[in-house]
């Protein structure tokens, strides 16, 4: 029946047209999605409700799909759930390896997403009673597993890793606090009332450090190669091969944990690349070029998706500010969604699970033959391409609030990220601190407000003790599984002097 | 004939030139025919997509479609700062009749209580109120609280153990829920979410005991019987929950409220104020405008530009003092 409804020329035109917008604004660093649905929103005034929402899923899967150009590119994250990508993404690209790495973030989306709305489709009334049962101490122990995921971002130096993460903490701290009203960190400034946006932080160190690096190293020209051959511009199929498993786990993870409102999408990319991380054979690869990397993070990103719709459609309740819009659209349109969709609307529910399926396939036969034509950007002599880079960047941060003040803030940021690429500091981890920090800390005080100040309930509650006890794995993963590979690799050798 | 020619050529040079400065004086000696003769910046402290910013569109259709105005109205987004950016920008638009801010009563009264700034809320012109948007009081169906008289027992044998869950600890309704604490001499926590729809999600999870929250957000989960509502904050009775007792009804002391109205910048001239006046509570009467209120659950609330005045005054009063309580005026 979802199909019905999904496949009609006027749906269809609206998916298409979301994608296509999406897909755009997923480059645009801070214009993200749920920036363009609430432009979009008057258009859907006097459209049909299931239309309406069919567009705006479409805006919004295409958002993840374009933020891992731009990632992969330019090392400038589109949404805070990129990040992970640019971190292989971009080495990729510096390796030549642009199209594939690309091709590979199109397909695992394309897998990821579809996957996703499958279990959607069967899984949706159910997901509601997980994002239900996941209270203040559930969050806690799920941001923290993502904050102990630190360990498997620092490359060689654990401490610099640390330093960085503590200093992401502080600047997530900025700001008026939400418990007690008092402003921390805020100079007197008012435009430091509601702290530092995170994509201000996150594209003044990543994509702006890179450029003032760059302008150090005196880039003139291109930086890299670009192939001329299809063949190169595309994953090899053995690479796709490879990733079925990573494909399998982090479209897992991305689903259930996108279902959470709130961190949903982000935590999900940073904890499957860090899985992806610790079961690969290869994990001295990760930061430096590994395709595992980018289609751990883009797949979660996908998956993640799937799983925020369902706790808007079937509970009332926004796991995104971009479902939230939507959820707006839907209200404005007449359609409540809450535990009564399924019954009295049912054709909305299953019209926007169909054209998901549908936005995907499209955005993969999109996406897939602009990839030589978007590769052909890394040709463009580096004097132009960085001038761009700081065009695209200052108009995503000052679309963020209008504001020329966080401009400033962008350029502090990008001399960090230069200070911090030149003394060798990992930027992951600033970056994971700056977006859960907050998170955490509000986590933390609302659940202690519950259990009024006892730590019990943290140990009390089987999902939250589960989580922490991951976290804690999560943090030491790196060591232990040198322990492993030390081992596995001395037996081997032992066994092989035997014979 | 060539003399006379130069003279008459002469006259109409200097009346084509003379024309433009009576044109300009016909302006002058009476804007009020004129007004509004621009666009009208809607200036709201929400983001896009924020229940301020589609009243505002939807105003500008009724308002079309009606010819009720003659200039359209424009939304314009200025978050931030608890509404600090948009009051400043349209207090730095002082006597500019093509500028309107979109009032939220309780951003508007706090922010200049709480934060530094060269204004407070009697700077700004009000022009009329629109809507009341209240909150309900809800709890999760297995709950042992039938009647809000169960809670307050319940919370007089345990103090400081019962949750209440909310946004922001000042909005209105964690304001609400302290004004009954006080009334009745009973003390509870409050926790704080990010938004009205996690701290749903924390009383249907059983992580938290009650939440006082805008009934549009919850309607769903009473139809389905998920929550139930125990208490009305509102003015009136709800249509939905038409057993419900209001907080006047019931005894527990005035509602905090979330009025929605429309000011103007400062000294803003009394020709516009008037003739906004008027349209606003034309556009009202539009069934569009009905349908709007009764989807949100929002209850209309005239008042027109004097009565909004002294409402802000008395409303004004009532913040102070909570502020107070919680420490949260600005130091002087």
């Amino acid at each position: 029946m979802g199909f019905a409804v999904a496949t009609t020329l006027t749906n269809l035109f609206y998916a298409f047209f979301g994608a296509l917008i999406g897909t755009f604004v997923g480059i645009m660093p801070g214009l993200g999605a749920s920036a363009t649905i609430a432009i979009l929103l008057p258009l859907t005034f006097g459209m049909n409700p299931t239309s309406a929402i069919i567009m705006m899923a479409g805006v919004y899967c295409g958002s993840k799909y374009g933020g891992a150009v731009t990632s992969i590119m330019m090392n400038l994250p589109g949404e805070s759930s990129s990040v992970p990508t640019c971190l292989d993404g971009y080495p990729l690209a510096m390796q030549g390896r642009a199209g594939p790495a690309m091709g590979m973030a199109a397909i695992s989306g394309f897998v990821a997403g579809t996957a996703s709305v499958i279990g959607l489709t069967f899984l949706g009334p159910f997901l509601g009673a997980l994002a239900i049962g996941f209270g203040p101490p559930e969050y806690f122990a799920m941001t923290l597993l993502g904050l102990s995921l630190v360990t498997s971002l620092t490359g060689k130096s654990v401490i610099k890793g640390m330093l960085g993460m503590l200093l992401g903490l502080a600047i997530s701290t900025v700001g008026a606090d939400i418990m007690s009203g008092s402003s921390r960190l805020t100079f007197g400034r008012m435009e430091l009332l509601d702290g530092i946006d995170f994509v201000t932080v996150t594209v003044g160190l990543f994509a702006l450090g890179e450029v003032f690096l760059n302008i150090d190293k005196q880039v003139k020209f291109n930086l890299i190669e670009v192939p001329k051959r299809l063949s190169e511009l595309l994953p090899t199929g053995k690479e796709l091969v490879q990733n079925i498993g990573t494909w399998v786990r982090s479209t897992i993870i991305g689903f259930l944990i996108g279902v959470l409102p709130g961190t949903g999408a982000t935590v999900a990319s940073f904890l499957s690349y860090s899985v992806a991380k610790n079961v690969s054979k290869n994990p001295e690869k990760f930061g430096h070029g590994a395709m595992e990397g980018v289609a751990a993070a883009e797949s979660a990103d996908n998956a993640a998706t799937g799983g925020s719709m369902a706790p808007m459609l079937t509970l009332g309740i926004p796991g995104s500010s971009a479902t939230a819009m939507m959820m707006g659209a839907l209200i404005m349109a007449g359609v409540r969604p809450g535990p009564m969709l399924l019954t009295k609307s049912p054709e909305v529910f299953w019209g926007v699970v169909a054209s998901m399926y549908i936005c995907n396939i499209m955005l993969l036969i999109i996406n897939l033959p602009m990839i030589p034509l978007l590769v052909q950007f890394l040709r463009v002599p580096y004097y132009i391409i960085y001038i761009v880079i700081i065009a695209i960047t200052s108009i995503g941060v000052y679309s963020v609030d209008g504001s020329m003040f966080d401009l400033w803030v962008m350029t502090l940021f990008g001399v960090l990220g230069y200070v911090f690429k030149k003394m060798d500091y990992p930027l992951a981890p600033c970056v994971l601190a700056v977006i859960l920090g907050p998170f955490v800390e509000r986590a933390l005080r609302q659940s202690l407000i519950m259990s009024k100040g006892s730590a019990d309930i943290f140990l009390n509650r089987p999902v939250c003790f589960v989580l922490l006890a991951f976290a804690v794995l999560a943090f030491f993963a790196p060591w232990l599984q040198e322990m492993w590979l030390k081992r596995s690799r001395s037996r081997l050798a032992t066994i092989l002097l035997q014979k | 004939m060539r003399h006379m020619n130069h003279k008459n050529s002469f006259m109409g040079l200097l009346a084509i030139v003379l024309l433009p400065f009576l044109a300009v004086t016909a302006n002058g000696a009476n804007p009020a025919d004129d007004y509004p003769n621009k666009p009208i910046e809607f200036v709201t402290h929400q983001p896009p997509g924020g229940s301020m910013a589609l009243l505002g569109r939807l105003m500008d259709k009724i308002m079309k479609e009606g010819k009720i105005l003659s200039q359209p109205l424009v939304v314009v987004n200025k978050q931030g700062g608890g509404a600090g950016i948009a009051l400043g920008y349209v207090y730095e638009r002082k006597a500019n009749p093509h500028v309107l801010l979109a009032v939220g009563s309780n951003s508007f009264l706090a922010t200049p209580l709480r934060e530094k700034v060269p204004y407070t809320y009697k700077s700004f012109t009000p022009i009329c109120n629109l809507i009341a948007d209240g909150a309900v009081l809800v709890v999760r169906s297995d709950s042992p609280f039938k009647t809000v008289d169960d809670l307050i027992a319940e919370a007089r044998k345990r103090p400081k153990q019962l949750n209440q869950s909310g946004s922001s600890f000042v909005s209105n309704e964690s304001l609400m829920g302290k004004s009954i604490q006080k009334v009745k001499g009973v003390q509870w926590d409050y926790i704080s979410f990010p938004g009205d729809a996690e701290a749903t999600l924390a009383v249907l999870g059983g992580n938290a005991d009650f939440q006082f929250v805008n009934p549009s957000g919850i309607v769903e989960h009473v139809k389905a019987g998920k929550l139930r509502v125990l208490l009305n904050g509102a003015p009136s009775r709800y249509d939905d929950f038409k057993d419900v007792p209001t907080i006047k009804e019931a005894g527990l002391g005035d509602p905090i409220i979330l009025y929605r109205g429309i000011a103007g910048p400062p000294d803003m001239p009394e020709y516009a104020v008037k003739k906004l006046e008027a349209a606003f509570k034309k556009a009202m009467g539009n069934m569009q405008f009905k349908k709007y209120t009764d989807d949100a659950l929002m209850q209309t609330f005239w008042l027109s530009s004097k009565e909004y005045s002294k409402f802000l005054d008395e409303e004004n009063v009532r913040y102070k003092g909570w502020l107070d309580e919680l420490g949260l005026l600005k130091k002087k």
